[in-house]
């Protein structure tokens, strides 16, 4: 997303991201993340990612099938997202 | 993740986030996402967004549930996706059904010493119908086989002047004795007779009568 802000009376419109230089070299980018709308559920398990808060969370979605739920057929357990699988 | 940056010569260190005044009032936060790991929509679901290193990702991943896997026979096969609850699929169960009718061979019978064997070779062919097919058994109580054998007790047979026969197949199961007699040999046979292949030997004495005097004579 972006925001309109106001630096030292200065007003800057839809800025998305604010760059400084770090204090290393190279630049720092600080980014408005307020749109977001990802839940931990919905990103892959192991994936870090921002909620719209500001807060760093892991993924939770599944990243495969679960063997042990496999019997004749096929379960998958919780949210989850596979890749085109076949099973037989 | 932080930062270490540099503002107006001032160094400022672990900077999580900068705050800034909005212009028509409240703050606008800027955070740093340079450790996120997410890297593609292919890992959230269709239309979800989330930063990442300062980049807005939209998902990708197509939303699915239990109506998107499909069975073809034992094979389940399950589309790429995201599926935000359960889903699950089953291969139909199959079933076994013993047939109605047993061919084979025609059942035989061999005997040897003190043994009767009956043997008969069947083939039994059940009709499967594709699908995972429980453990157990698939029988049918209609299916049976029966022998069945004429038998013959003990007897004893005397020879006379018919045969006397024991029908084939017939399975004895008591001696059966064939009378002998001391008396069959060849002097008690008049010669020109045989008797069970003994061949008569005795002869009778000459008679003869006179018509006249009606005397006999025996020489």
């Amino acid at each position: 997303m972006s925001q309109n802000i106001s630096l030292w009376g200065a007003t800057y419109s839809d800025v998305p991201s604010v760059l400084l230089p770090k204090s290393g070299g190279g630049t720092a980018s600080f980014t408005d993340v307020t749109d977001t709308t990802a839940t931990a559920s919905d990103v892959l398990s192991g994936k870090y990612f921002y909620l719209a808060t500001g807060e760093k969370v892991q993924g939770t979605a599944t990243g495969g099938i679960d063997g042990d739920n496999l019997g004749y057929g096929l379960s998958l357990v919780g949210s989850a997202i596979v890749g085109s699988s076949v099973i037989s | 993740m932080a930062q270490n940056v540099i503002i107006n010569g001032v160094t400022y260190n672990a900077v999580p986030e900068v705050d800034i005044p909005k212009s028509g009032g409240g703050t606008a936060v800027f955070t740093d996402t340079s450790d996120a790991t997410l890297s593609s929509g292919g890992q959230m679901p269709n239309g979800v967004t989330a930063y990442a290193n300062g980049t807005k990702i939209t998902g990708s991943a197509a939303e699915n549930d239990s109506s998107d896997l499909s069975v073809s026979g034992a094979t389940v096969t399950v589309p790429a996706g995201y599926y935000s609850s359960s889903a699950s699929a089953s291969v139909s169960a199959g079933s076994a059904t013993a047939p109605a009718t047993i061919s084979g061979t025609s059942a035989s019978v061999s005997t040897g010493t003190n043994t009767l064997t009956l043997s008969k070779t069947v083939s039994v062919t059940p009709t499967v119908s594709a699908g995972y097919v429980s453990a157990g058994t698939a029988g049918n109580s209609s299916v049976s086989l029966t022998a069945s054998v004429t038998t013959k007790g003990a007897a004893t047979y005397t020879p006379g002047t018919s045969n006397q026969t024991i029908s084939s197949g017939t399975y004895l199961t008591g001696t059966q004795t064939i009378s002998g007699d001391a008396n069959l040999v060849s002097a008690n046979i008049i010669s020109g007779k045989t008797i069970f292949g003994v061949a008569g030997s005795a002869t009778l004495p000459s008679i003869t009568q006179d018509s006249t005097t009606k005397v006999l004579s025996i020489s």
